[in-house]
């Protein structure tokens, strides 16, 4: 039996316990999902009138997802034909204003957190970038998984596109980022990575690239973005080195030519390793990648067998090509570009402290004369079924 | 406040019922002259038609004088004809008795004459007013302050068939029924040890109900059946029609959802039950038997846990943990995912159920609330209609009515799912009353979720699990083992472990024996080894 003084305490607990849900939370939070617009996206640009920016947001028609795969659904049948997107752009000084600008459009509450690509305008990205990536940190409502991308053109191209497989233009262009595994010429990385980089580094990232097109995106290639602003593209056998180098590489292709006559033969790469290591530090650090590519051979246009010398030569020039790829990414950033986007500086702070701390103020000046000696070893683990 | 409460709950015998004047008690003797006797009873058993008195005359000159009284309908008629009438009254005419008088009389009577199995000698009227309302046939004998009860007690009953409530693939398909001296038959049957005590005792005061206590001395802690025979004691009430009344009087907690006895219907279960030292209470009139003390873990246990190996199992033990967590929280986890936190869903899911509610004119909270109403409801007439047609109410009724609410665009599809999913996750634990007790979390959740989300239902089971740890059944922890957890344990608990490794009883009853299974393959594989290194 419950003794009358332990029930009144009960009830003045359960009364605590109600008063701590009107004050910590939250009932007012309440929104059904119905009443919510999922944002699959949002693109930067610059506008015409001077110093402001145009935001175009990627809006899902829910409706019209469901219908076309519902078939027999009851309620919302008889949508086929609909779009399944609309992008409603706004001019605004910052993106959260544009965000607020929407609601005297729309009549849902707009919610990022399914927020799957940002893309930023060639033009945004050339005037600086941290102004425009602020808010993707400040607040917690944007989606650190969301992908990153800077266009080559206008932003709202890449908004606009009409994608034919996948019915979203927003799923389209995140899962486009799920292809590392087939190659290595682009930049795979989300928008948590990109944060990460770009502050850890003094706002130098190394970051997507898109190229839009009526119905689809080529992702190949990279922009350069030194102190927060674009300062030019990396062309995809240049990305692909500087995976490479970077050891992000987790599949891809190399094609080579045949050790038997004119044709071609392509080398798929299962995976790569890269050991880096400082090799001297004065007067100038040098450094010493060895990159070790294990592989099959999937196409060798110029007859069945493949002996063991061949082999070895179609490893040797397969080698040879990526240490050539290698070296066109490092020269290009070295001697072009002349920023830091191999993560020396983050090696030697890593692994050499004492040596960093000398380094650290003309790190920047000192980088393009830094030596990289590269050794690449290619190993073709099966030469494929060919009876 | 305090005191309506104490008032309405409290134990304490009120005086409502009037004592009646003339209630037969123990201390009444019975009278020498027959008549009187006679005349007594009918006194007591005034306006009470289906007694049947039955005078008769005995012996060979057929001068002593006898009667039989019992119920009509309580006896059974052809033993009160045949070892009672006939071996008195035609067996012994043919012959003079041994003797005629006296207490020599009475005793060639009893231990002499009569052919029934039960016979006890009592010399008052308590005992044979209640004899006779037992179903016993009570002989009265000329010149003695005594009477025999003896055993006829035979009725209409059901016989044993399988338990409805607990059907298992693999296992025994015999369950309790009505009467008392069966269950208890079924019990014995099971566990023929001569340390398996049974104590009657005998509750309500119109119904003097047949309470029967049992358990296993030297396996069940003494403390705990002293509890058990302590709570029983103090229930003073009108009747005891049923074990539930039992088990709401004994019970430690009657503010918690969670049932704090056990209940079953099948011998089996009841036998693994006193053999891992539980005491049981046997009710008459009713094939369900409480078992006491319990734990959340055994009443998400079937029968079937043993009796398959261990693999599957665990398996299915694991299926039913989670089938009661999703009995609990699904529809809460719905609402607070979908109206709270959407971003915790992946996009797909989150873009499909916007737009399955597209067009719904309700908030998803009272979209659930009306959809598991309604299943209850559902389920509910479901038990009331007979068998077949209630099935077919519950299976066709849920989906024509899901179905027509969804096409009619009142309910989301996906709400249906949900609750679907949660009914269905209810029905798959084993025990009704801790499955009803989930099914009415169900609500406070969905509260919960609707005022705060995620966090409501965090709060929700912090509180549950706050109850769940202070919770006890008769001094046992209702969580143990997961309270006081001890590593042998663990072989009977999430997963069950294969049985030679379940040395030792489970230890929440705080068993006086602990050895369990003495795993003695290892002797035989060394008796072998040992002889073929002899040759």
């Amino acid at each position: 039996m419950i003794s009358s003084r332990r029930f009144f305490q009960r009830c003045l607990l359960f009364g605590l316990a109600m008063l701590a849900f009107c004050i910590i939370s939250a009932c007012w939070d309440y929104r059904d999902i119905d009443r919510r617009i999922f944002v699959g996206g949002v693109g930067v640009d610059k506008s015409l009138q001077g110093g402001r920016l145009k935001i175009s947001f990627l809006i899902p028609i829910v409706r019209a997802i469901a219908g076309g795969e519902g078939g027999g659904s009851g309620g919302g049948g008889g949508s086929g034909g609909e779009k399944p997107v609309i992008v409603e752009g706004t001019v605004a000084d910052t993106i959260t204003e544009g965000a607020r600008n929407l609601a005297l459009r729309l009549n849902r509450d707009l919610f990022f957190e399914h927020m799957r690509i940002v893309v930023i305008g060639e033009e945004v990205a050339r005037n600086g970038l941290e102004s425009v990536i602020n808010p993707f940190m400040r607040q917690t409502e944007f989606n650190r998984r969301s992908r990153i991308a800077i266009v080559q053109g206008k932003a709202e191209n890449i908004m606009g596109i009409k994608t034919i497989i996948e019915k979203l233009p927003s799923s389209y262009l995140d899962s486009l980022y799920g292809n590392a595994s087939f190659s290595g010429k682009f930049v795979e990385g989300d928008l948590g990575d990109f944060l990460h980089q770009i502050h850890s580094f003094g706002g130098n990232a190394l970051m997507s690239k898109m190229v839009p097109d009526t119905n689809e995106v080529n992702i190949g290639g990279g922009a350069v973005i030194k102190h927060y602003k674009l300062v030019g593209w990396l062309s995809e056998e240049e990305i692909q080195g500087i995976n490479f180098f970077l050891g992000k590489i987790t599949g891809g292709s190399i094609t080579v030519d045949d050790p038997r006559g004119n044709g071609k033969c392509t080398f798929v790469i299962l995976n790569a390793h890269r050991k880096l290591q400082l090799s001297a530090e004065e007067p100038v650090p040098e450094f010493e990648l060895k990159v070790l590519a294990e592989g099959n051979i999937s196409e060798a246009t110029e007859g069945v067998s493949i002996d063991i010398e061949d082999e070895e030569i179609i490893e040797r020039r397969v080698s040879e090509k990526i240490r050539n790829e290698i070296l066109k990414g490092t020269t290009r950033l070295q001697d072009d570009y002349r920023v830091d986007l191999l993560r020396l500086g983050e090696f030697l702070h890593k692994y050499h402290p004492k040596l960093w701390k000398i380094y650290e103020s003309r790190w920047e000046d000192l980088f393009p004369d830094v030596k990289i000696s590269v050794s690449v070893t290619a190993d073709i683990k099966n030469i494929g079924v060919t009876k | 406040m305090t005191n309506v409460f104490s008032k309405l709950f409290s134990g304490k015998k009120r005086d409502i019922y009037f004592e009646m004047d003339i209630s037969p008690d123990k201390n009444k003797k019975l009278k020498k002259n027959i008549k009187e006797n006679e005349k007594q009873i009918h006194e007591y058993l005034y306006d009470c038609d289906d007694v049947i008195t039955r005078d008769f005359y005995m012996g060979q000159m057929q001068k002593h004088e006898m009667a039989l009284m019992y119920i009509d309908g309580m006896v059974n008629k052809n033993d009160v004809q045949e070892q009672i009438m006939k071996s008195l009254m035609l067996l012994c005419r043919n012959s003079p008795l041994e003797y005629t008088l006296g207490q020599n009389f009475f005793n060639m009577v009893k231990e002499g004459l009569l052919t029934a199995a039960d016979v006890k000698e009592v010399d008052n009227f308590g005992e044979v007013v209640l004899g006779i309302l037992s179903g016993d046939t009570i002989l009265f004998i000329d010149k003695f302050e005594k009477a025999l009860i003896i055993s006829t007690r035979g009725w209409e009953k059901r016989g044993v068939q399988e338990p409805t409530t607990e059907a298992v693939i693999r296992g025994p398909r015999d369950g309790f029924t009505e009467t008392y001296r069966v269950n208890i038959a079924l019990i014995r049957r099971r566990i023929k040890d001569p340390n398996l005590k049974v104590k009657t005792i005998k509750l309500g005061r119109h119904t003097r109900t047949d309470v029967g206590v049992l358990f296993i001395q030297g396996v069940a802690n003494p403390n705990i059946v002293d509890e058990v025979l302590k709570r029983l004691n103090t229930i003073d009430m009108a009747g005891v029609l049923e074990s539930g009344y039992i088990e709401q009087m004994i019970e430690g907690d009657w503010l918690s959802p969670f049932p704090q006895l056990r209940r079953t219907e099948r011998p089996d279960v009841v036998a693994a039950a006193l053999m891992e030292g539980n005491v049981v209470i046997v009710t008459d009139n009713t094939p369900f038997v409480l078992l006491c003390p319990t734990t959340l873990l055994s009443l998400l246990q079937s029968p079937e846990d043993y009796y398959e190996r261990w693999y599957i199992a665990s398996m299915i033990r694991l299926l039913r943990f989670t089938a009661a967590f999703f009995a609990m929280t699904f529809p809460a986890l719905y609402i607070a995912m979908t109206a709270f936190h959407p971003g915790m869903l992946p996009t797909d899911l989150a873009l499909s159920i916007a737009a399955t509610r597209e067009g719904v004119p309700f908030s998803a909270v009272v979209e659930a609330l009306v959809m598991v109403f309604s299943l209850e409801v559902l389920r509910e007439a479901g038990v009331r209609l007979p068998g077949p047609i209630g099935q077919t109410i519950g299976i066709v009724g849920g989906l024509v009515v899901g179905e027509a609410a969804v096409r009619a665009g009142i309910v989301s599809p996906i709400m249906v799912i949900v609750v679907a999913v949660n009914a269905i996750s209810s029905f798959a634990i084993p025990n009704y009353s801790l499955a009803i007790g989930f099914r009415l979390l169900t609500f406070i959740f969905i509260f919960l979720a609707a005022l705060a989300g995620l966090y409501g239902v965090m709060l929700g089971l912090l509180w549950l699990t706050v109850h769940l740890v202070s919770l006890k059944s008769f001094g046992v922890h209702y969580l143990s083992p997961f309270v006081s957890f001890r590593f042998s344990e663990g072989k009977d608990f999430v997963v069950r472990g294969p049985m030679p490794s379940m040395e030792i009883r489970p230890g929440y009853t705080r068993p006086e024996d602990m050895d369990r299974i003495n795993d003695r393959r290892h002797d035989n594989m060394e008796k072998a080894e040992d002889e073929n290194a002899d040759k």
